[in-house]
Parts: C-alpha cells; structure tokens; sequence
C-alpha cells in the first residue's frame, strides 16, 4: 500500500515563510514596544510629547543595535582564542 | 493528487484568521497591564470615570507608541 506523500505546495510554502516573518516582526515590535513603554512613558495625557515620542523611537532603535553589539562580542571573543569560552 | 488549490487557499486563509486573533488577544492583554498599572493605582469598588478616561488615553497612547516602534523596526531592518 503506498503512502501518498503530502508535500506543501510551493505557493503553500512561500505562505509559511511569509506568515513566519511576519509573526517573528509582531513579536519583536510587540516586546519592544513593551520595554520602551516602561522606559519612555509617563501617565498618559491627551498626546504624546515629542520628548517621549523620540524616546520611543531612540530606544526601539538602540535596543536593535544592542542585540548586533552583543552577537559581534561573543564572536570576537570566540574569534580571538576558544580556549577562553566556558560554554 | 494535488492538494488542491482550493484547500490550500481554505487553510491560508484560516491560519492567517488564527494568528490574527491570537496577535489582538496578546495585544489586548499587553495593553491592559500596562494601563492598568498606570491608571489604576488606588483600586476601589469601580472604574472610577477618571480611571475610564485614562485607560482610554493609555490604550491610545499604546497603539501610537507601537507604530512609533514598528516605524523604526522596518527601517533598521531594511524593509521601509
């Protein structure tokens, strides 16, 4: 008896990789927006003031830069001589 | 046999339904903690109608607050 073999149709596939992009962007927003919410917000008024709306943006944007900075660390450091990783 | 296109169409459109509402129910949730931190601070026997309006407030503040991020996300990534 053969085993028909259900393979995602390419279409199907490129849907995946599309749906799976696009929810890894949500969770990334949805953390950021977390985080810098608690480091940019006061109470909230009728609006946001352009003090915390740069703030916003300037922690979104830092916090991205800071996840390059501590990948590139790590990797000079493995770079620079293995015998100095402990995991 | 192919699956058919029409399937597959029913199952796109369905999972995309599915994560929709399982974004907005994270959404919803997120909000309400952070708002309700910021606005309730004195709990008492109900939402008073200055506790209402600052929730309101907050929950427009949020979703300003998430395209201000969502902005910056897509442009450090290349994508805007």
């Amino acid at each position: 008896m053969s085993q028909q073999q259900k393979v995602a149709s390419p279409e199907m596939q490129q849907f995946i990789l599309q749906q799976q992009a696009k929810a890894q962007l949500q969770q990334t927003v949805s953390r950021l927006t977390e985080e810098c919410w608690g480091k940019c917000m006061g109470n909230p008024g009728n609006y946001m003031t352009s003090k915390e709306q740069a703030c916003m943006d300037n922690c979104a944007r830092r916090f991205l830069e800071s996840t390059q900075f501590v990948v590139k660390y790590f990797q000079s450091k493995a770079n620079q001589g293995g015998q100095h990783s402990d995991f | 046999m192919s699956s058919s296109h029409h399937e597959d169409a029913q199952a796109m459109a369905a999972t995309e339904q599915a994560m929709q509402i399982a974004f907005l129910q994270d959404f919803y949730q997120t909000v309400r903690d952070k708002c309700f931190d910021k606005c309730v601070t004195k709990p008492s026997s109900s939402l008073s109608s200055s506790e209402q309006q600052c929730l309101a407030r907050c929950c427009d503040r949020y979703a300003e607050a998430t395209q201000i991020v969502t902005k910056a996300v897509l442009d450090m990534s290349g994508l805007e």
